[in-house]
């Protein structure tokens, strides 16, 4: 920075540039006032001495020009006016006596008021002897002030410029040049640089506030690096806290995945023995299902071989075949619980379903001449294709209501007037078909809860049913992957509802 | 005469011991069988004073209500003199023992060995009886 390249330094240094022109608007004007101002009253006094003239003339000339002009002595005359004429700022001077002209010298201009007419007086009688006329010249005087005030200006806004130029350099050196040091400075700050801000400038004797901004900036800067340190630190410090914790986190992790192994293997080891368990008390009561009807098989046909009545004979074939027929169900229940049954997934009508189910109990009941409800209400949906295992599905529904009827049946036996209803619905709900069986018999003991799922438990009367019945229709819907529940006020109603996905998800039990 | 109570819950039982029974004492006694569908009405039975004397008593273990042990917790209280046989198609050492600790004489297991029954009630009834 020179200081010098003027061009260059108006254009951005809008600071040095304002001052110069404030400093240059501001000298001029004082400038100018005061000089207009001196130069009044310089114009005012020499004005004023012009006008003196014609107290002069008054006081001093006009008395000897009376004697004068009585004694008509015009040699003398024409000496005084002569001098008269040469007194300073004199233009015209004219003296007239009786309408003619005795003297007359410069030129008279009849624009300038600043003339005077002097009457001639005779002291003794007062009479008038003639008349002198003078003008001064002010015309000199203004070209004189007019010239001067121009030279004046002229002069005063070369200083003006001069000193405004001066006080841009040192404006410039001493302020400008450092603030666009510090202005650099702070524009290319880094805060992690440790370079404190310093002013390319000697020594000062004493502070001055560019001293005082200085330091500022460094204490400033000072701070927000230690502030900024501190930042990074406590990053830093942050930082390794998430790295601990990410390797303590993932080595808990391991360590509950590993728990979670153990466990899965623990689980493992338990089902197998649970399945041990429930395999060994499942072929015991299997076993005990199968041994009450075989006592009677086995017994009955060996009376068979050598009965001599044929009453006898069709009594006991009768008993034997009953029998049969029960051994028969159990182990069908039982494939089907194994999941060893041949059923196929197929597209099914649920509403289908549900009737033929009804059927099949009403007529399975009627071989046995067992009881049948006189009426079945039936409140079904849109015709519902989900894909099922058939023939399963039929069971499981046919096998509830069968319960159903049982209940109503039982409720029929104690109670009297009771009108037995039976309602078979269907309903979508959500993401699930449901197919509820609902009867008005004896309920559900509340005790019972879910055990009535539990295989072997029975209600029924012996040689009635195994206990099978919910088993294998709870085993169905979870093979469809969906489920059976109920509800039931004992002595009151039941209602089963066995929901099955409208997507098939499960395809092996 | 040899009185035989026969409580089981399943009628085809009744008919069942009826006639493996008289098959196996046609030769040897006549017979008098009383069978009861549960163990209550046998209870209530055997409360009664004109009945004739009781010989033996098969019962059976698992029945809906009062159940066999029940039963013959029951009957111990009347202090009968007559053996008590259960039968039961649990063929457990738990039931076994169960039975025998309640002082019931014979345990026996379904499908019932007809063949060794008539053995058995032949030496504790029978051979009393004469």
């Amino acid at each position: 920075m020179t200081g010098f390249d003027f061009k260059r330094h108006f254009g951005t240094h809008s600071l040095s540039l304002k001052l110069l022109i404030a400093t240059w608007a501001i000298s001029s004007f004082a400038t100018l006032l005061l000089t207009a101002f001196q130069i009044y009253l310089d114009y005012q006094r020499d004005f004023e001495k012009l006008r003196n003239n014609f107290s002069i003339i008054q006081t001093s000339y006009l008395d000897s020009m009376s004697e004068h002009l009585w004694s008509y002595d015009t040699r003398l005359l024409k000496i005084q006016l002569e001098g008269l004429s040469r007194l300073d700022g004199i233009r015209y001077i004219r003296l007239t006596t009786d309408q003619a002209v005795l003297f007359e010298t410069g030129s008279p201009d009849p624009t300038d008021k600043n003339h005077e007419d002097f009457k001639i007086v005779r002291k003794n009688n007062n009479q008038v002897l003639g008349y002198l006329t003078v003008e001064i010249d002010t015309q000199k005087l203004n070209e004189k002030y007019l010239n001067e005030t121009l030279w004046i200006f002229v002069r005063q806004a070369a200083k003006t410029l001069i000193v405004v130029l001066c006080l841009y350099l040192v404006f410039n050196r001493i302020l400008v040049v450092h603030i666009q040091h510090i202005a650099s400075y702070l524009r290319n700050i880094q805060i992690r640089d440790k370079g404190d801000l310093k002013l390319h400038r000697r020594l000062q004797r004493q502070e001055d506030e560019l001293d005082v901004l200085v330091q500022s900036i460094n204490s400033f800067r000072s701070g927000l690096q230690n502030a900024n340190e501190k930042l990074e630190s406590v990053n830093q410090d942050l930082e390794n806290k998430v790295q601990e914790r990410t390797i303590q986190l993932t080595s808990k992790n391991e360590s509950l995945e590993k728990a979670v192994q153990q466990i899965r293997k623990m689980q493992a080891s338990l089902v197998n023995q649970e399945r041990l368990a429930s395999l060994g008390s499942l072929t015991s009561s299997v076993a005990h299902e199968i041994r009450n009807p075989l006592n009677f098989v086995l017994n009955f046909s060996e009376l068979l071989t050598d009965s001599e009545s044929l009453e006898e004979v069709h009594e006991i074939s009768r008993v034997i075949l009953k029998h049969s027929h029960r051994i028969d169900q159990i182990v069908r229940s039982m494939q089907i619980l194994s999941g060893y049954d041949n059923d196929i997934l197929e597209k099914t009508e649920i509403n289908d379903v549900l009737k033929q189910a009804y059927q099949n109990t009403v007529s399975n009941r009627s071989l046995d001449a067992s009881y049948v409800p006189p009426k079945v209400n039936y409140r079904l949906c849109e015709p519902t294709w989900i894909p099922s295992y058939r023939n399963s599905l039929v069971r499981a529904v046919s096998n509830i209501i069968d319960n159903a009827i049982h209940a109503l049946e039982k409720k029929l036996i104690n109670t009297e007037g009771f009108e037995p209803e039976l309602t078979l619905s269907t309903a979508i709900r959500g993401d699930f078909l449901e197919i509820s069986i609902r009867d008005n018999g004896v309920g559900i003991p509340t005790l019972l809860g879910e055990k009535i799922f539990d295989p072997f438990l029975t209600t029924k009367s012996a040689g009635e049913g195994a206990g099978l019945g919910l088993t294998v229709a709870f085993n169905i819907a979870q093979k469809h992957g969906g489920h059976l529940k109920y509800t039931s006020e004992f002595g009151s109603w039941s209602e089963f509802v066995l929901a099955l996905p409208l997507a098939h998800e499960r395809k092996n039990p | 005469m040899i009185h035989i109570l026969i409580v089981d819950d399943e009628a085809d039982t009744h008919l069942l011991y009826k006639l493996k029974l008289k098959k196996i004492f046609h030769n040897v006694a006549e017979l008098n069988i009383t069978s009861f569908l549960n163990a209550a009405d046998c209870l209530s039975y055997l409360h009664r004073n004109d009945i004739p004397p009781v010989d033996l008593l098969l019962s059976d273990i698992n029945m809906p209500q009062m159940d066999g042990f029940e039963f013959l917790a029951e009957v111990n209280i009347l202090n009968v003199p007559f053996p008590i046989y259960m039968i039961s198609a649990y063929e457990s050492p738990d039931f076994r023992k169960r039975a025998d600790d309640m002082g019931a004489l014979r345990f026996l297991s379904k499908p019932v060995d007809f063949r060794s029954l008539g053995e058995l009630m032949k030496q504790d009834v029978v051979a009393l009886n004469k």
